[in-house]
């Protein structure tokens, strides 16, 4: 019997080691940054930031650093990353200097923005590039594709949209990409209110994805219903009420245990007197 | 009357051996109870996630999160199994399994915000309900 019991205590470790092992590993395959937004008016689509407007001030404003591998943060490329959301629109400016970066080796420098499916943390099947092909004359295309198992293809309807603008070595990227659109068919993760998603920022030199990616650094937003129109998810809400109703019992549970306790003491003082 | 005089220190000590038990048992029962209650508050507010230790994403700060959830919520189960145990012992009766199903409910019940926290917990109270199974089994 009693080696059963210790067989059964063997067991129950291994499992609990196994499924630790398990929980490590999937976290180690980069854990997104967890962020929130900025809300504000959508900002114009240019690569330039227009103080006269306060465009992007009210932005949630991050310093990260993109990376060659996620597992093993080293030697990033830093950038500033602003994220601002308005009514209908999540918007993306990204800055960072590079040495010579006006030089050809950087023609064909691209960023993107990868955005991961719903309910699907990680696997990302939409992507918004801006696209170089020539650094130094300011041509470039925003590109909108959808990843079908690593391989990237056109949207035949290209959805948002993305600009650079190069001052010098430094860079901004901006984007603007669509929320609660309904019209952006299966080809686009289609964004909304109420659901964190995860988001990657990819870079690279050369127009080849995703061989052509050289760093990136994943983001996991909550798109939060713009201010004014706050209603709170109705996962939330029972999470929020169960919480209540869960440690109120707890409570009311042990106020009773502790009566019976006072009960049971005034119960021993009397049969001793 | 008797000849022989009886030994009044002896039974004035065993009569003064179980209030001393009951003494102690009664402490136990409340200073446990008291302990189990503020791990019960600690919970609250930590499981209840009404108040967040670490913010940050990095894998050591989330799971020091968890284990301390952890932790919590398993000396709850700790002292509550020795206040409740105590007290069924002053009232005469033993903890059945009833009892002890009730705590490890009242306990996992706790950690129902977080899955991680959830199966951990699940996990480690199983360990110690059979640890205490196989206690008194010997």
């Amino acid at each position: 019997m009693k080696k059963n019991i210790t067989r059964i205590i063997t067991l129950i470790f291994i499992t609990q080691a196994l499924l630790s092992s398990a929980y490590l590993i999937i976290d180690s395959n980069g854990t997104p940054i967890q962020t929130e937004v900025g809300f504000g008016n959508a900002p114009v689509i240019d690569g330039v930031i227009d103080v006269t407007k306060n465009e992007w001030n009210s932005a949630k404003k991050l310093n990260v650093s993109l990376f060659q591998d996620l597992v093993n943060q080293s030697d990033g490329l830093p950038i500033d990353l602003w994220i601002l959301q308005a009514d209908l629109s999540i918007n993306f400016l990204v800055r960072f200097d590079l040495n010579d970066h006006s030089s050809s080796e950087y023609d064909n420098e691209f960023l993107g923005i990868l955005i991961a499916d719903w309910e699907d943390s990680l696997n990302f099947t939409d992507a918004k590039i801006v696209q170089f092909s020539n650094i130094s004359e300011s041509s470039m295309q925003y590109l909108d594709y959808y990843i079908d198992d690593e391989e990237y293809n056109e949207d035949l309807k290209s959805d948002g949209e993305g600009l650079a603008n190069l001052e010098g070595n430094e860079i901004i990227y901006e984007f603007s990409i669509p929320v609660e659109n309904t019209e952006g068919g299966t080809e686009d993760v289609e964004l909304e209110h109420g659901v964190r998603f995860d988001f990657e920022i990819v870079f690279g030199k050369s127009a080849i994805y995703p061989d052509g990616i050289l760093i990136s650094n994943i983001l996991s937003i909550y798109l939060e219903f713009p201010p004014g129109a706050h209603p709170q998810p109705i996962g939330e809400l029972i999470m929020s009420i169960s919480t209540i109703i869960v440690f109120a019992t707890l409570g009311a549970l042990y106020v009773f245990y502790i009566y019976r306790i006072t009960q049971l003491k005034k119960k021993i003082e009397r049969i001793r007197s | 009357m008797s000849k022989i005089r009886k030994d009044t220190t002896k039974s004035d000590s065993l009569k003064r051996k179980p209030k001393i038990i009951e003494k102690t048992a009664s402490r136990s029962v409340i200073l446990s109870g008291i302990l189990g209650g503020v791990f019960l508050v600690l919970s609250i507010m930590i499981n209840g996630e009404y108040f967040i230790i670490f913010t940050s994403d990095e894998l050591l700060w989330v799971s020091l999160d968890i284990i301390i959830k952890v932790i919590i919520i398993l000396f709850f189960f700790f002292f509550m199994m020795i206040s409740i145990g105590n007290y069924k012992e002053l009232t005469g009766k033993p903890i059945d399994f009833k009892i002890i199903l009730l705590i490890f409910l009242l306990s996992l019940i706790q950690s129902f915000r977080n899955s991680t926290v959830f199966s951990f917990t699940f996990i480690c109270l199983l360990v110690i309900v059979v640890y205490f199974y196989v206690v008194q089994e010997s």
